[in-house]
């Protein structure tokens, strides 16, 4: 009796389990429940921890983000993008970045006036000693009024290089989490090992090394253009050129290491899960196959946040270095005009001034560069290498 | 400016000591520092509204005055400190010609001393800015 309802029992239990899993395929894809795939991206994505990526971000990067319309990390945010309303406020951001620089160059145009004005009258003082001195104070009085300005410029190159370091420290854990979870554990091992170092060292690099040595090369510079029998520009030059091959150098290899491990570790996770796919529908008999493509589904809703957080973060990195490489930019062309101004009037100290403190600025540009397209790479990488895109 | 007065002074005092170089050399000497100081201060005082609009031009904008002031002063320090040294030159006393320029070096170069403090303390803050991030 017991033997024949224990038979009866077995028997409702696998008439029943394929529509529990037909069921449970339904629940996913949302045919019962309307909110059935946002409720398990929305899931994912707290239990991810994205949510406070937000923290994360700088102020006026959270406000620029606002601006062009990416508040949340609903996909439709990103698909969402207009090109025109990007542009709108791409155009806006320039405009907000050239009026500190406009308005200072007014200001030097008018202190390369004074001095040449200046120039004018220490011709009055005959005496050769006391003549030299007062061209010193001359130029001194130039040199510190140009380098406030750029004195600025190169804090929020600083700030900006600072706060992509932070974006990654925090951006990449998440990201490799998801990634993991996602059946790319090879790749977001190599991922999070390549990118927290790198983080680590650009932030290093930038704000340790680059910076303080684009002041001495500014430092000397200035001295140069104070005393012209000394040569320093030529240091200067030097220096800026180190910073940029260090830069390039560094980049390039961490990009080449991150791009070769990201290859093999795509390959080595797509067999991990073709391997977990045939399994399931070997092994596991009757549900096997909806079983995979459950997977399926919830491999497509975290490739879909994936997606999301590299877009996120690429977007980020973005408009964190945007308005600095836009302000070095405006500075650049002005500090041509200015440079062109002071090669008018003869003011040859001044004019050297002006062509170092450009070096500096292209460097500082290379310095936000190397940044961005350190993460902007990587992060791109990464999400093709596994499919991010399906 | 009254550039025609001033000149006049010039070659007026210039005939005079020629004239009572013979007789009195030390009256020669104490007519032409007269004449110095006094074409000196007429240019200082029509400089002065030129020195306050610069002054002004500089306010209105973000940069601090003080380096025009600086530039200025240090101007002032040296044309009195060549004027003293050609009236020592004058007498034959280079030895002391060259202690007046002296002095006229070290007071430019200790006026411009908040110029080089200055400086020094962006570098600073960049470089703490830039440690700290």
């Amino acid at each position: 009796m017991s033997k024949h309802r224990k038979i009866l029992i077995c028997l409702i239990i696998l008439l029943f389990l394929p529509v529990l899993g037909v069921c449970a395929e339904d629940y996913i894809t949302g045919n019962s429940n309307n909110g059935g795939l946002n409720q398990m991206y929305e899931e994912q994505l707290e239990a991810s921890g994205a949510g406070k990526l937000w923290d994360s971000l700088p102020p006026e990067t959270l406000d620029l983000l606002n601006r062009i319309g990416i508040t949340s990390f609903e996909p439709s945010s990103f698909t969402g993008l207009k090109p025109e309303n990007v542009a709108n406020k791409l155009l806006e951001l320039l405009i907000q970045s050239s009026r500190g620089p406009l308005r200072s160059t007014a200001v030097i145009l008018g202190v390369v006036l004074l001095y040449a004005f200046m120039e004018g009258l220490r011709n009055t003082v005959k005496e050769e000693s006391l003549s030299k001195v007062y061209g010193v104070i001359c130029a001194l009085a130039a040199c510190a009024t140009l380098i406030i300005p750029i004195s600025v410029c190169i804090k929020n190159v600083s700030r900006a290089a600072d706060s992509v370091s932070v974006l990654m420290i925090s951006f990449v854990p998440v990201y490799a989490g998801v990634m993991l979870v996602s059946g790319q554990p090879v790749t977001a091992a190599a991922y999070q090992s390549v990118m927290l170092f790198a983080a680590e060292l650009i932030s290093l690099l930038a704000t340790k090394i680059i910076v303080p040595l684009m002041i001495v090369s500014l430092a000397l510079n200035v001295v140069g253009s104070v005393t012209p029998d000394m040569k320093l520009g030529s240091a200067g030059g030097l220096i800026n050129k180190s910073c940029g091959w260090l830069l390039g150098l560094t980049t390039t290899i961490f990009v080449g290491l991150l791009s070769v491990q990201g290859l093999v570790g795509a390959a080595a996770d797509n067999v991990t899960t073709k391997a977990l796919k045939f399994s399931l529908g070997a092994f596991v008999p009757v549900v096997g196959g909806a079983l995979g493509d459950a997977l399926n589904t919830i491999k497509g809703c975290l490739n879909l946040l994936k997606s999301t957080l590299g877009g996120f973060g690429i977007i980020s990195t973005l408009l964190i270095v945007l308005p600095p490489i836009i302000e070095c930019v405006v500075w650049i062309i002005l500090l041509s005009f200015l440079n062109m101004a002071a090669e008018m009037f003869s003011l040859n100290s001044v004019s050297t001034l002006f062509k170092s403190a450009q070096g500096v600025m292209k460097t500082l540009i290379a310095v936000l560069a190397s940044c961005s397209m350190f993460m902007i790479v990587a992060t791109t990488i990464v999400t093709l290498a596994g499919g991010g895109t399906s | 400016m009254n550039t025609v007065g001033i000149i006049g002074i010039t070659v007026f005092a210039a005939f005079l000591s020629l004239l009572v170089r013979r007789f009195h050399p030390e009256y020669s000497l104490a007519i032409s520092l007269l004449t110095g100081i006094l074409v000196l201060g007429l240019i200082i005082s029509q400089i002065t509204p030129v020195i306050s609009r610069i002054q002004n031009l500089l306010e209105s904008t973000s940069l601090s005055p003080e380096y025009a002031l600086i530039v200025f002063k240090a101007l002032g320090i040296g044309l009195l400190a060549q004027l003293s040294s050609d009236v020592c030159r004058d007498a034959g006393e280079s030895a002391l010609a060259e202690k007046a320029e002296l002095v006229g070096k070290v007071s430019m170069l200790i006026l411009a001393l908040p110029l080089f403090e200055k400086i020094a303390e962006l570098a600073v803050e960049l470089i703490k800015g830039g440690g700290a991030g």
